[in-house]
């Protein structure tokens, strides 16, 4: 497939072309403009002529005469391409030439008294035509205003017979070789045509360069982007040097470098930990068969160790199955199976379950449930949801809060409800617990997987991905959760769930809208 | 040899612990840098066997104090984090060896036991007096290519004293190094043990080399 025609290309093609075109049809009409102007005033030096000329012609006795000296005028007389005069009497005959016009005039021309061009023998002429009645002798003599008045006009040859009537009506033809004028005009369009081709290339260099020039930020945004690559993501396009249109793009270029980044960085962590999280078990599984293939006579410590190879695998099995579960929340293909759930149970059984660890790490586990705001009501606290995720939800909430709370403290776990419409609920859990080495930085990576606080991965009950599913179950469930660290006499970590207790709904397989919060 | 293991996983220190022991080290367990630390301030380690994520305080901090308590005890670093720049990182802390995880335990036990003979200065792992030929790798004891069977605490015994050869060595230097802190022994089990030990060697007719130093305890002519 081709590769699209570059932007600059186009500008500069399209600019070009568009700048051609205003040249060609300036030169164009300069041109023919310039052509008229001169063709005009070769014409009108033409009738000057033809009128001097007439000028010269007399009426005596009803005949004409001719001055001489009209004869021996120097451009009718010149070797070299000479003006011609031609007179023809009414009937046709001529009445006289010029000296070196050795053939005939056209006398009827048919155009009144407009320049026309003649051919002969491979030269072109200009001729100018003029039909007048000359002058009486005597009146021109004398004075006699009626001579004026028959005299010969540019302005109307053809129409001085008003006073002199007895003079004979005259045609003269004079012409004059366009030699010069056509050499002049060839000249001049030459001129023009080149004119027109030196700034047709003047404008596309002049063109190709602005607009390379100001497509430079472009060019270098994209020099910028293809410099960028995951080893380099914290590298950012400088602003102020883009010009106002691109600000905007590189603005959210940056912003998306970003959160590129941000994902790059998680992405890598997310590696590093899992690995780091295989990395101790295998270390276990392969130490463990390295001792026992040792010593295999040592069967009570072989035993043992088959003992440590079933849990080792039985956690790597809940790693893997955790985050297959976190996989198919992500992608959406975990169904739901929505039913009356009573939320109030499942939280009792989550801290029945917890009481064992936190004997072991004296915290005192609290539950309240505060159902004397709601004595009307035995399922104040019953949701629509999907019991064994709720479960998982609950359990993984207080699991957490008791296994990373402080020795030594209290965790208050408190159910509540709060009408939110008619036949419609809140039911908000919440459970709170101390969390000195948290700092607020850390609420954000909570859930992310397999993220510590502490590097040590000692505990064999908690891999660290409890809360990356609880947030893919809320999210999945339609429910809410915040996580946040309140600063108060000590640091508490709260985890606040928030569920609708809406009707029944019909099995959902899709994935719903994000819910989930962190703040 | 006395060893103490810093491994916070209680499978791996179970495993390593019975693997180490039967290697021929006395091992005493920790399983937080805290706890570590105590251990090496309350008793004379010749190696210890440090992870470095550990929870409460950090296997690199517990390694920067021992040096900044002046500390001589070799450390042998067993980590999961196995990057050239962690493990320099490691030995520029005060390690002496390092070895990332996952890791084949005969490695462990060769490393650890060439800490050993860095610390007591003895390139050796075979020594020979007379007609009899200890080796400390495949903890054999020879006589005339004819081996002699001995027991766990009996090798232990003459390792240490073959390393120290040409010094008396206390009873209670041998109690610090074959008992753990709350399986005390006493010098009585010392001496059954040397006793069994010469009657062994007896036994091959080639006489008893082990010295008493009266009142103070035991060695082996250099």
């Amino acid at each position: 497939m081709n590769a699209p025609m570059s932007l600059r290309s186009r500008l500069t093609v399209l600019l070009a072309a568009s700048f051609g075109a205003l040249l060609v049809s300036t030169g164009l009409w300069l041109g023919s403009q310039t052509a008229r102007v001169l063709e005009k005033s070769f014409d009108e030096s033409l009738r000057v002529l033809a009128g001097t000329v007439s000028g010269w012609t007399e009426e005596e006795d009803g005949s004409v005469e001719l001055d001489d000296l009209a004869i021996a005028l120097p451009e009718f007389t010149r070797e070299s391409e000479p003006d011609y005069f031609q007179f023809f009497l009414a009937d046709g005959t001529t009445l006289l030439r010029s000296p070196r016009l050795d053939f005939d005039l056209p006398r009827d021309t048919g155009r009144d008294d407009a320049p026309f061009d003649l051919d002969h023998e491979g030269s072109r002429l200009r001729c100018v035509c003029m039909v007048y009645r000359p002058a009486s002798k005597l009146d021109a003599v004398e004075g006699h205003p009626e001579a004026r008045e028959s005299a010969p006009t540019e302005s109307a040859p053809t129409t001085s017979n008003s006073g002199n009537t007895a003079a004979p009506m005259l045609t003269l033809i004079v012409a004059r070789h366009r030699g010069a004028l056509d050499a002049l005009l060839a000249r001049y369009r030459w001129i023009v045509a080149l004119t027109v081709l030196a700034g047709l290339a003047l404008s596309t260099i002049l063109t190709s360069w602005i607009v390379a020039k100001q497509l430079r930020p472009i060019r270098d945004l994209g020099r910028a982007v293809a410099g960028l690559d995951a080893e380099r993501l914290d590298d950012r396009i400088d602003v102020p040097e883009v010009p106002a249109e691109i600000h905007p793009l590189v603005v959210q270029f940056n912003a998306m470098l970003d959160r590129l980044e941000a994902s790059f960085a998680r992405e890598r962590r997310f590696a590093a930990n899992i690995a780091h999280e295989l990395k101790t078990p295998i270390c276990e599984l392969r130490s463990l068969a390295n001792i026992a293939m040792k010593w295999p006579d040592d069967t009570e410590a072989v035993a043992g160790f088959f003992q440590d190879v079933t849990d080792v695998s039985a956690r790597m099995d809940r790693v893997v199955t955790d985050l297959r579960l976190v996989a198919r929340c992500q992608a959406g293909i975990e169904p739901i199976e929505r039913q009356r759930v009573a939320l109030a149970r499942i939280v009792e059984n989550a801290c029945r379950a917890s009481n064992r660890d936190a004997a072991s790490r004296s915290v005192d586990l609290r539950f309240s449930c505060k159902r004397a705001a709601h004595p009307t009501s035995e399922r104040a606290f019953d949701v629509q949801s999907d019991a064994s995720k709720l479960e998982l939800i609950i359990r993984n909430l207080v699991g957490n809060a008791v296994h990373h709370a402080d020795e030594d403290s209290v965790v208050d776990v408190v159910l509540d409800a709060h009408e939110a419409q008619t036949n419609r609920r809140i039911i908000v859990f919440e459970v709170r617990n101390r969390a000195s080495s948290l700092d607020p930085a850390d609420v954000e990576r909570l859930i992310e997987p397999f993220w510590r606080k502490d590097e040590a991965r000692s505990s064999s009950t908690h891999a660290g991905l409890g809360l990356t599913l609880v947030m893919e179950l809320v999210t999945l469930l339609g429910a809410r959760l915040e996580l946040r660290l309140d600063d108060g006499d000590t640091t508490t970590l709260v985890a606040r769930l928030q569920l609708d207790s809406a009707p029944v709904q019909p099995r959902v397989n899709s994935r719903p809208s994000k819910h989930g919060a962190i703040s | 040899m006395k060893l103490l293991l810093v491994e916070d996983s209680l499978r791996l220190q179970r495993s390593l612990r019975i693997g180490l022991e039967r290697s021929g080290f006395r091992v005493d367990v920790a399983g937080d840098g805290k706890a570590a630390l105590e251990w090496a301030s309350s008793s004379s380690y010749d190696i210890i066997v440090l992870d470095l994520m550990l929870p409460k305080l950090d296997g690199l901090s517990v390694l920067r104090a021992l040096r900044a308590n002046e500390n001589p005890v070799h450390v042998l670093v067993l980590s999961a984090r196995g990057t050239p720049s962690e493990r320099i990182e490691g030995l520029q802390a005060g390690a002496d060896d390092y070895l990332a995880k996952p890791f084949e335990f005969d490695e462990l036990v060769a490393r650890a036991r060439a800490l050993v003979r860095r610390k007591f200065a003895c390139k050796q792992t075979v020594f020979e007096v007379g007609p009899y030929r200890f080796d400390t790798s495949r903890r054999t004891l020879t006589c005339e290519q004819r081996e002699i069977q001995l027991t766990n605490s009996e090798f232990r015994v003459l390792e240490y004293l073959l390393m120290r050869r040409g010094q008396a060595v206390s009873k209670q230097a041998l109690i610090d190094h074959f008992y753990r802190g709350s399986d005390r022994g006493s010098a009585n089990a010392i001496e059954v043990c040397v006793h069994a030990l010469r009657k062994k060697l007896r036994d091959r007719g080639q006489g008893d080399w082990i010295r008493t130093y009266r009142g103070v305890g035991y060695g082996i002519d250099a």
